[in-house]
C-alpha cells in the first residue's frame, strides 16, 4: 500500500499538485520537494488538490507555509482545493482559512486565476 | 488516576523512533477512541493529537536518531481516555510553551511550533512530568462527556 503520494499535473494557467495517501512527518518531506521544484521552476500559480488525500498533520501544513510567501511575492499563489470535511477540519482548528484560499474543487480555484489574469490583462 | 480500581490499559508498545511508526499509531488510536465511544471526528482529532506529540518525540527529544524508542500507552478510567507517552530523550515540555496567536503566526509567516497548539486544541488535559531516572512522561487526557 502505498502512503503518500504527489504528482505535477498542468491545468493552464495554474499547476495542480495532486495529493494522495497521507501527509505526515513521514511523507511531508516529499511534498516540499515537489513544491520546490516548482518554484524553482518559477511556478507560482498553484492549485493543491487534495481529493485523494485521507489525512494531513502540521508537518504537512508546514510545508504550505514554508512557499506561500515566496509564492504570493512573485505575484501567484497556493490555492487549495477538494478537501475532504476530516483534512478540512485540522485547516480550520488552526484557522488556515484566514490565509489560504480553499475551495470545494480544482476547476474553482483554476477559474480563481483565470478571472485574476483577465483582470491584471 | 492510575491508582483508580477501574483504570483499564487497553493498549501498549514500545515504538521506534521512526517517523514511519506514526501511521501505525494513528490508526491505534482511532480504533481505541472510537471503542471508547467518541465520534468519528473526535476520534481523528486524538489520532492528530498523538501523532504531533509522537512527532515532537521523534524530532526533538531524539533529534531524529532513528535508534531510540519510547512507550505509548492508551488507557481508560471513568470517562477519561489518556494517551501516555515516555520517552529517555530531551525533556521537551509542551505545557512550557505559551498559546499560539495565529493571527500573530499568520503575520510572521511563520512555520511550525503548530504540534503543540494542536495538543491544546484537542485534549483537555496535558501533563508534562520528568522523573528522577530522566524519563519524560507526557499524559493526554480526553474526557468523554465534555464532547
Amino acid at each position: 500500500m502505498s502512503q503518500f503520494t504527489v504528482a505535477i499535473r498542468d491545468n493552464h494557467p495554474a499547476q495542480v499538485v495532486d495529493l494522495n495517501g497521507y501527509l505526515d512527518a513521514h511523507t511531508a518531506p516529499q511534498l516540499e520537494q515537489t513544491l520546490q521544484r516548482l518554484v524553482s521552476d518559477q511556478n507560482y500559480n498553484i492549485i493543491v488538490n487534495f481529493r485523494d488525500l485521507t489525512y494531513i498533520s502540521s508537518a504537512g501544513l508546514g510545508v504550505f507555509m514554508a512557499f506561500i510567501e515566496d509564492v504570493r511575492g512573485n505575484q501567484g499563489d497556493i490555492k487549495l482545493a477538494g478537501m475532504s470535511p476530516k483534512v478540512y477540519n485540522v485547516f480550520d482548528l488552526l484557522g488556515f482559512p484566514m490565509l489560504y484560499e480553499i475551495y470545494d474543487d480544482e476547476q474553482q480555484a483554476r477559474q480563481r486565476f483565470i478571472e485574476r489574469n483577465e483582470a491584471i490583462g | 488516576m492510575q491508582n483508580k480500581p477501574n483504570h483499564t490499559i487497553c493498549f501498549r508498545q514500545d515504538v521506534p523512533t521512526r517517523t514511519e511508526e506514526l501511521n501505525h499509531i494513528r490508526e491505534i488510536v482511532e480504533a481505541e477512541a472510537l471503542r471508547f465511544g467518541f465520534d468519528e471526528q473526535t476520534a481523528f482529532q486524538l489520532a492528530l493529537a498523538v501523532d504531533e506529540a509522537c512527532t515532537n518525540i521523534i524530532k526533538h527529544s531524539y533529534g531524529g536518531d532513528p535508534s531510540q524508542s519510547f512507550e505509548f500507552e492508551i488507557s481508560t478510567a471513568d470517562d477519561s481516555f489518556v494517551i501516555s507517552l515516555t520517552d529517555r530523550g530531551k525533556t521537551f515540555n509542551p505545557k512550557g510553551l505559551p498559546q499560539l496567536d495565529m493571527y500573530r503566526y499568520f503575520e510572521q509567516m511563520r512555520r511550525g511550533g503548530l504540534g503543540v497548539h494542536i495538543i491544546h486544541l484537542v485534549m483537555d488535559d496535558v501533563d508534562y512530568t520528568t522523573a528522577t531516572n530522566h524519563s519524560n512522561l507526557l499524559r493526554m487526557i480526553k474526557h468523554l462527556q465534555e464532547e
